[in-house]
């Protein structure tokens, strides 16, 4: 037989956990807020069973329980989810810190405008054709020399405002260095908090939130690959290397590179990789975006300075004088450092508009320098790709050639036929055409076709007969002629305007496609972090039902004491009176 | 499936964010009427629209050499006509004067009259647009012709410089015409019936025959200036016709639907206001207020 003070222990005990479950529930309401809470679930279990000692088996019912115990406390977490979490922070910090830089680099290039740098560089030509129309104007050769210095200082202007976006970049890497060492080191000292309580056999649970709330702020500079050790550590690989070990972390440090850029070095030696993250992508902005703009718009300012100044200087000024270059710049940094020349930025008789001395009705110079605007002088950028070697034409009166490099456009078909008895027309896979007359073309010789719109160079070669271009017309449609036609993209010549509005629209597409996959990758973020939130989040109604259900169990539990109690004391006071009267 | 508190937060915060952001868009759309305001709003637009705002630029500047070439070409008409009817006055001089019934006082007395109008001449070919002389060819601070004494001339003083406008992207037109072209004939021509009035003499046939076919080269020059009159009519109406047609594509590409933006902004604001109604019911209750 059991005790009859055993009730009173189960009682006690019921009591106990009731109240742990309750301690419990406070803490998760109370820390319903917190930002990387997971709500804690206390495991309860029946106390272990009480087996009356015996020799033999008596009349006895066996094991009898012996109450209630709480067995652990612990946190509600999928940590296949914290994975995904990382990962994807990671990318959401690379796209919207990507986001925010372009979109800086935007708002340089207000276009489509009438206050861009493409507003002042028509108003320059323009002004050179209003020198053209009136050689002898006093006032056309002050606006032209200054809207020549209006177009230095736009370049000036948006070259400086792209290096200071460029040194903005430099000092958030600093910052984020100094993030990341400071993370890591409060990483490392946290596994050594959890170690100390994991090897006890308890549950960090706290801790663990905390240090993958640091984690999850790492993850979003820099990409961290966690993996998890038996004593409750984690090693965080940064790019392959550890930045957390068990305690210890290894620190970042800025240096400066060639360019004077930050960059961030181990310091202990060696580069960092960086597939993904925020600092990915301030590096990849100021290293490939903006270092390719900068370029561009050198292009654009050497090529209208230089342009201006080979014709200028075979020009005669007012004076009777050759012309001087109109332009100066440092090689080193064009567009920031473009300006007009002093000596005729101080006296506009100096500008050649006349092509020969006493002339001074003359404009003819101005008008060539003018006609510069439309002169395709500027490489679209776009590396030549061979399409093929040498056509295998099949017969009819049309025949197709396909893109084979990947890397251009991929599957492009273009479609030529003839438009007459000397022209070809070539057809895009997008229905653009573009017609291109065909010369004559002597034995052994190569004739080349750029059809500019279609980026698109044919190039023809004959064998030891000449050939009429009535001949070429022929020998495309049928197979196994002796012309040999190869095909090739190229990069078609584009005037200033055009090479202009090829960088804007550069500008534009990067920032639009980063603006679009940083809201996508914000969409995956909320919906895992969602997710989270479902299985570790508190919710209050949850909580709320809890309670009431542990208050009752705690009042019942009350009340198998009061019970006890009772039989206690009617066995105690109420027995062994007999006959006492 | 669990809902927890912060699913409900994070979820309000960002479709309100979201909802905001579109009204936000929409609102610059409306407020700017450009549906263009950055490069990224529509990459390939924006780099059309780049290249129209350059052709508008382009144009707009061919607009003003035309009007500049114009103001020249009418001078130039101008002193031709001028001119014409100053060699007409010196045919009738010279038909006069070859008359046998005049004495040579009165010979002299018409050449007075003639040397006027070689002055006149002179005055005629020194017509200017500013203060540039446009029969000097490239010499335009120099007037073509110097009166040196009464009825007398000096030598053209200009050159042949070719003055050229540009008219169009890709055509060009002559705008001047040289001085010595046009007025050497009629001047040599009254020159010489000066010469024959002053001998007292009649007026030789050749002479008469020297002025008509001046008179000749006066008409047909300013046929050509009336030429290029036309041509420069026809130049302005073609780039006149294409600042149309461009900024029509420009307005196309760069401003805003009005009709549909509005509509849009207002199924927005009405969105709006359903998050923001839908949230605070929501938002209001939990099991708790239920508990006594």
């Amino acid at each position: 037989m059991s005790s009859p003070f055993f009730g009173l222990d189960i009682g006690v005990s019921a009591l106990h956990t009731a109240q742990q479950l309750l301690d419990t529930a406070a803490h998760n309401v109370a820390n319903a807020n917190t930002k990387g809470y997971s709500r804690q679930r206390v495991s309860v279990v029946q106390a272990a069973p009480y087996t009356f000692p015996a020799f033999n088996r008596t009349g006895l019912p066996g094991q009898i329980g012996s109450g209630v115990t709480v067995s652990s406390i612990t946190r509600v977490r999928d940590t296949f989810l914290d994975m995904q979490v990382q990962t994807q922070t990671s990318l959401q910090g690379e796209w919207d810190t990507r986001q925010q830089e372009l979109s800086k680099i935007e708002t340089i290039f207000p276009e489509p405008s009438s206050s861009g740098l493409g507003d002042v560089v028509s108003k320059y030509w323009s002004a050179w054709q209003d020198l053209a129309s009136n050689p002898t104007s006093a006032a056309a050769r002050t606006a032209l020399t200054e809207q020549s210095a209006s177009l230095a200082m736009e370049f000036n202007r948006d070259s400086t405002q792209l290096g200071m976006i460029a040194s903005g970049i430099d000092t958030q890497v600093g910052q984020q260095i100094i993030s990341v060492n400071d993370l890591a080191k409060q990483i490392a000292s946290l596994n050594g908090q959890i170690q100390r309580v994991t090897v006890t056999g308890d549950h960090p649970n706290d801790l663990l939130d905390q240090r993958e709330q640091l984690i999850e702020q790492l993850s979003a500079i820099v990409p961290a690959t966690v993996a998890t050790h038996d004593d409750g550590t984690i090693t965080v690989l940064v790019g392959g290397t550890d930045l957390v070990s068990n305690i210890s972390a290894r620190q970042l440090v800025a240096s400066t590179d060639a360019s004077g850029h930050t960059q961030p070095t181990w310091a202990d030696g060696g580069a960092v990789a960086l597939p993904s993250g925020q600092m990915k992508a301030l590096l990849d902005v100021r290293d490939k975006d903006l270092a390719g703009y900068r370029s561009s718009l050198d292009t654009l300012a050497k090529g209208i300075a230089d342009a201006t100044n080979a014709l200028h200087r075979t020009g005669v000024d007012a004076n009777g004088n050759a012309g001087q270059d109109l332009f100066t710049y440092h090689a080193g940094n064009i567009a920031g450092t473009l300006a007009v020349n002093t000596a005729v930025a101080a006296n506009p008789q100096l500008i050649a508009a006349a092509a020969s001395p006493n002339s001074p009705g003359d404009g003819s110079m101005a008008g060539l320098i003018a006609d510069l605007q439309n002169a395709k002088s500027y490489s679209a950028g776009i590396p030549g790709v061979d399409l093929v070697g040498g056509m295998n034409l099949t017969s009819g009166t049309t025949a197709r050639l396909t893109t084979l490099d990947a890397s251009s456009a991929v599957g492009q078909t273009y479609t030529f036929s003839s438009a007459g008895p000397n022209s070809i027309t070539l057809t895009g896979a997008d229905g653009s055409t573009q017609t291109i007359s065909l010369a004559d073309m002597t034995a052994g010789t190569t004739q080349v076709l750029n059809f500019d719109q279609l980026g698109i160079k044919l190039t023809f070669s004959t064998d030891a007969a000449p050939k009429t271009a009535a001949d070429l017309i022929t020998d495309l449609t049928t197979p196994g002629s002796n012309t040999v036609v190869a095909a090739s993209i190229y990069s078609p010549q584009q005037t200033g305007s055009d090479y202009y509005a090829g960088l804007v629209g550069r500008i534009g597409t990067a920032a639009s496609q980063a603006s679009e996959m940083s809201s996508n990758q914000q969409l995956v973020v909320d919906q895992l972090t969602n997710r989270v939130q479902q299985v570790s989040g508190v919710s209050l109604d949850e909580e709320a039902t809890n309670m009431i259900e542990y208050q009752h169990a705690y009042q019942a539990a009350a009340r198998v004491i009061t019970t006890m109690d009772e039989m206690l004391n009617t066995l105690i006071n109420g027995t062994g009176l007999v006959g006492r009267g | 499936m669990r809902v927890t508190e912060s699913m409900i937060y994070n979820s309000t915060n960002t479709s309100l964010a979201n909802d905001r952001a579109s009204l936000q868009a929409i609102t610059e759309k409306v407020s700017s009427n450009k549906q263009l305001n950055r490069p990224s709003d529509n990459p390939a637009d924006v780099r059309s629209a780049v290249g129209l705002n350059d052709t508008l630029a382009q144009i707009n500047q061919y607009l003003r050499n035309i009007d500049s070439a114009s103001s020249k070409v009418s001078a130039m008409d101008t002193a031709l006509s001028s001119a014409g009817d100053l060699v007409q006055r010196a045919n009738e001089l010279a038909i006069e004067g070859a008359n046998g019934t005049l004495d040579s006082g009165q010979r002299q007395s018409i050449g007075a009259e003639v040397s006027q109008l070689i002055e006149a001449m002179a005055q005629d070919a020194g017509a200017k647009v500013g203060d540039d002389y446009v029969f000097s060819g490239f010499r335009v601070d120099k007037p073509p012709y110097q009166v040196t004494g009464a009825g007398q001339v000096g030598a053209y003083q200009g050159d042949h410089g070719v003055v050229v406008a540009r008219v169009g992207q890709s055509s060009t037109m002559q705008i001047n015409l040289s001085g010595d072209a046009v007025f050497q004939p009629a001047l040599d021509a009254l020159k010489q019936l000066q010469t024959d009035l002053n001998s007292g003499q009649p007026v030789q046939q050749t002479t008469i025959g020297q002025i008509s076919s001046a008179l000749q080269t006066m008409v047909q020059a300013r046929a050509m200036v009336g030429a290029r009159e036309n041509r420069l009519d026809d130049a302005k109406t073609s780039q006149q016709a294409l600042v149309t047609t461009n900024q029509a594509l420009l307005s196309q590409l760069v401003d805003t639907d009005m009709p549909s933006a509005i509509t849009e902004l207002t199924q927005r604001q009405t969105t709006y206001q359903a998050s923001l109604a839908v949230t605070a019911k929501v938002m209001q209750t939990t099991l708790i207020d239920y508990l006594r």
